[in-house]
């Protein structure tokens, strides 16, 4: 499946990118994260809880961030399973300045195997499209939220 | 007084009552003292290695009995079966290994790699995913296409490619044919893979007497027999240790006439954990891992003249059969070849099988079996050339009809059709659907921008299966007869049912053999110690072979009955009639003797005629000469919405010819299921397996079936043009409706779209897909 967007967050690019490439506020800000830990080397440990349909399960795995170019762009691998299944997923997340605020743009294509993979397929790319909306949305709010504190 | 008459008569089916009224027991409604529950951990993956598997938590939960992998059993439980193997049938088949559990390797989404028992159901389904799984990812394998590209990857290690068998078949001249012809009419032909669903998936509950040594084995299958051979196989069991019981089964299609990885695992837990053991396939299970059905894609060329008579026909087809054999894997395609030339004279006809294993489950017989796809592509073909030849399709079917005076008759591909009248069946149903008036609503609602379509099948299958020697296992079918001192008849047959009505049918035949209120009999099957052998239901054999066996059974009582009835009433065996139920003297029926009367003499043993044995109970074994070859007419009116693409089905006219009939019933019945589900291929249905080889239509949610609200009353009706094959005259009808009914929705709806230049779609015919052709032209 692929998966494009882009999104627009409240923030310098410097400041967008830091906040992208900071494992606590991705743990806030990602739908359904219980953790995010930095393992090693730009790799971290992740669990998410997550659902599509009438699967709902809990995931384990790795995001790997490789390739980083602040403040324009990096390069992020997810893959992660659980009892329903696994989605392991490859994607060029891009920032540029949008005025003010920042315009990032991502591009990836993700694999989706098990039961989540057999069920409501239909509804994929709009779960998909839900949940990298909510976690922009989110960090554009802390972005400017953090703004206000300064 | 007349003789009562049971066949023939609209009898309620017997089975009904306990049905309706939630009595009957299927697998699932056997409870054992000390049961435990077993769950399989599937492959989330289509192709990749294992390189290990950690069960330690899984077998530490509470109530956790035991976790069974791969390695445990790889050395205990032989390899599941396939019967179709032979390879003077399939020269140069490579026939992989296919294991209980994966070991080293999975090759399909859904493939059992462990097994857990557990006190409940809920903790061995929790259990399941503690078990850690070392998977190393593979590129996976969708299509047929995708087997046999260059540097595909190889699903088994064992040999250089996915060329898993390949199949001809040559009749005629072909080449002679299509030299003479003014035309060659091509075109590719897609028969999308399809899922049986059977309303009650897959179960099995094992029970081990050590006692005995003795196995007992409850499945949902339509194949109790030969389960029991393939399990005592597989097992290493004596099979007389092995007791196969189907119980009430609730519907199968031919995806219960398997053996499947869970009866022989099942077997081999039961008698390893001293416990009885059950496992209830879930939904998405089954939609993973019972066979699939057709999943043949091919290129069509009919050679013709141009007044639409046709000289031959090439069938160039790659087969996408899944990544190993199940039971009859690659049989079905081969029926497929047999039935190329459907219900017209041509005999150049020439059909070359290309078979991949791919990353999917296997393929396997699901309603009608290879001989849909024949009548799909002959029926749709014919359409195709009315097309380019602008012609009435009625007109290039009556052009190439075989004649009614031509049966028995011989087709290009070698098989033998018993007896047929197409041309009558065709004119009844052009009659009841008034086809005159249909083609002028259809010229007047095209002037209102409405598009109505009128499509045609004018089948014929081959059913009855069969004589043996056309067989992967066995073509006969067994019956005992048996009546007991009071006058009630046991019937054990061989043909195991699983809707299809045998208790009532059977019953019927016997009631009017025997002279007995159909109240006293008792059809009795699916338990192999009860049971003599049989090979089961499925090819629409169960009356044509099972049914023709239990009457030469009932015929060997009869006889023996009429003897001692002579001798009781000094008279000749020759003059005993049965009048009102009571063997009498030709004119005397006053002094008649009942069926009980006559069999209480049998059992006391006194009275009987010198010679005679006491005691009141025939088995018959019968060996079918051929199949029977059941042919009809089927009529689809359908509305295409110009606005939506979605098809109304407005009338279903179906004239279906299966010989004699022992209950309309039970066929209208047949009928209306088949029609339904092959309107399911032609509209709906459709298993997608994505480039990673992940099954993405494995729920009702995203794998429509059609429902009661998509159909209009079917028009039924009948020509009855009885089979030579057996002594009743019947042919069979459990897949008329589903071979019938894909290709007349799919040419009605090309002809509905004819004004936008529609030539030919794939299936199935889905709104979007029409809406889209609506709107590009």
């Amino acid at each position: 499946m692929k998966l494009t967007g882009t999104h627009t967050i409240g923030a310098t690019v410097e400041r967008a990118f830091e906040l992208l490439i900071d494992p606590e506020v991705l743990a806030r800000c990602m739908p359904g994260c219980d953790k995010l830990e930095h393992r090693s080397d730009g790799v971290y440990d992740m669990a998410v809880s997550a659902g599509i349909g009438p699967v709902r399960g809990k995931y384990t795995g790795s995001v790997t961030l490789s390739d980083i170019q602040p403040p324009e762009r990096y390069t992020m691998v997810v893959d992660i399973k659980g009892t329903t299944g696994f989605v392991k997923g490859e994607g060029i997340v891009e920032l540029a300045p949008d005025g003010e605020n920042t315009r990032i743009t991502f591009e990836g294509d993700v694999q989706i195997g098990g039961p989540i993979a057999a069920v409501g397929q239909r509804m994929h790319a709009s779960a998909a499209r839900l949940m990298t909306r909510q976690l922009f949305g989110a960090i554009d709010a802390e972005a400017r939220a953090s703004e206000d504190e300064i | 007084m007349p003789v009562s008459k049971s066949v023939g008569a609209r009898i309620k089916r017997r089975e009904d009552p306990r049905l309706i009224q939630g009595l009957a027991h299927y697998v699932d409604d056997i409870k054992l003292p000390n049961l435990l529950h077993v769950a399989i951990l599937r492959s989330p993956y289509a192709h990749a290695r294992i390189n290990g598997i950690n069960t330690d938590a899984a077998q530490n939960l509470s109530g956790v009995k035991s976790v069974v992998t791969g390695d445990d059993v790889k050395d205990v439980i032989g390899g599941i079966p396939c019967a179709a193997t032979d390879p003077e049938g399939f020269p140069g088949i490579k026939v992989p290994h296919h294991p209980v559990l994966a070991t080293g390797k999975v090759r399909f989404v859904g493939e059992p790699i462990a097994a857990v028992a557990a006190t409940d159901a809920y903790i061995a389904q929790d259990a399941l995913d503690l078990i850690e799984v070392d998977y190393e990812p593979l590129d996976a394998i969708n299509s047929a296409d995708a087997a046999f590209a260059d540097g595909a990857p190889v699903i088994h290690e064992d040999w250089d490619d996915n060329m898993a068998f390949t199949w001809s078949i040559a009749g005629g001249d072909v080449d002679a044919a299509f030299a003479e012809a003014d035309q060659v009419v091509s075109q590719r032909i897609d028969h999308q893979r399809l899922v049986p669903n059977p309303m009650e998936t897959r179960g099995v509950v094992a029970q081990y007497l050590p006692g005995k040594d003795q196995l007992n084995l409850w499945s949902s299958t339509q194949i109790p027999h030969l389960l029991r051979t393939q399990i005592s196989v597989m097992l290493s069991m004596a099979e007389n240790h092995v007791r196969v019981i189907a119980p009430e089964v609730g519907g199968g299609f031919g995806c219960k006439l398997n053996v499947y990885a869970e009866e022989a695992l099942l077997g081999h837990m039961a008698k390893y954990l001293g416990q009885p053991v059950k496992w209830i396939e879930g939904r998405r299970e089954n939609f993973l891992h019972t066979i699939h059905g057709r999943d043949q894609t091919g290129d069509v060329e009919l050679a013709v003249k141009n007044d639409g008579t046709i000289l031959g026909l090439k069938y160039t087809v790659s087969a996408d059969v899944g990544a190993y054999y199940q039971l009859l894997t690659p049989a079905i395609p081969t029926l497929t070849g047999l039935m190329l030339c459907g219900s017209y004279t041509f005999k150049n006809v020439e059909m070359n099988l290309k078979a991949a294993f791919t990353n999917k489950m296997a393929t396997d017989a699901y309603r009608g079996a290879g001989r849909p796809e024949a009548t799909y592509l002959i029926e749709r073909m014919i359409d195709v050339v009315a097309h380019d030849l602008d012609l009435d399709p009625l007109e290039v079917r009556r052009k190439n009809f075989i004649g009614k005076d031509a049966f028995p008759y011989e087709t290009g591909t070698a098989v033998a059709y018993d007896s047929g009248d197409y041309t009558a069946a065709l004119d009844k149903a052009l009659k009841i659907a008034d086809y005159e008036a249909l083609r002028e609503q259809q010229a007047e609602l095209r002037e209102e921008g409405r598009y109505l379509g009128i499509g045609f099948s004018t089948y014929v299958e081959i059913c009855g299966m069969g004589p043996s020697a056309a067989m992967p296992a066995g073509g006969w079918e067994s019956s005992t007869v048996r009546v007991d001192p009071t006058g009630k008849v046991t019937v054990l047959t061989g043909v195991s049912p699983h809707g299809q009505g045998q208790e009532t049918t059977f019953a019927q035949l016997i009631a009017d053999g025997l002279g007995v209120d159909i109240d006293d009999i008792r059809i009795i099957h699916g338990d192999t110690d009860t049971v003599q052998y049989g090979i089961g239901t499925f090819g629409s054999r169960a009356t044509a072979v099972g049914g023709t066996a239990m009457v030469h059974a009932m015929g060997k009582v009869k006889d023996k009955v009429v003897d001692i009835a002579a001798h009781l009433l000094e008279s000749n065996p020759q003059d005993i009639v049965i009048e009102d139920n009571k063997y009498c003297v030709r004119g005397a029926p006053e002094s008649g003797l009942t069926l009980g009367e006559i069999a209480m003499v049998a059992h006391v043993g006194v009275e009987l005629p010198e010679g005679t044995e006491p005691g009141l109970a025939e088995s018959h074994f019968f060996e079918p000469p051929n199949f029977t070859y059941p042919f009809g007419t089927h009529i689809a009116v359908v509305e295409v919405d110009a606005d939506t693409g979605e098809v109304e089905i407005q009338r279903y006219i179906a004239v279906d010819d299966c010989g004699n009939i022992i209950n309309p019933l039970i066929v209208e019945g047949q009928v209306h299921g088949g029609i339904a589900q092959g309107v399911g291929q032609a509209l709906y249905e459709e298993a997608i397996y994505d480039e990673s080889g992940q099954m993405i239509t494995g729920s009702f949610m995203d794998y429509a079936l059609p429902k009661a609200h998509n159909f209009p009353r079917f028009e039924l009706a009948n020509t009855v043009t009885p089979s030579p094959v057996n002594p009743m005259g019947v042919k069979g009808v459990g897949e008329a409706g589903t071979i019938g009914s894909t290709p007349a929705i799919a040419n009605a709806v090309i002809d509905a779209l004819k004004p936008f230049g529609v030539r030919h779609i794939d299936l199935p015919l889905r709104p979007e897909k029409l809406w889209k052709l609506m709107q590009e032209t």
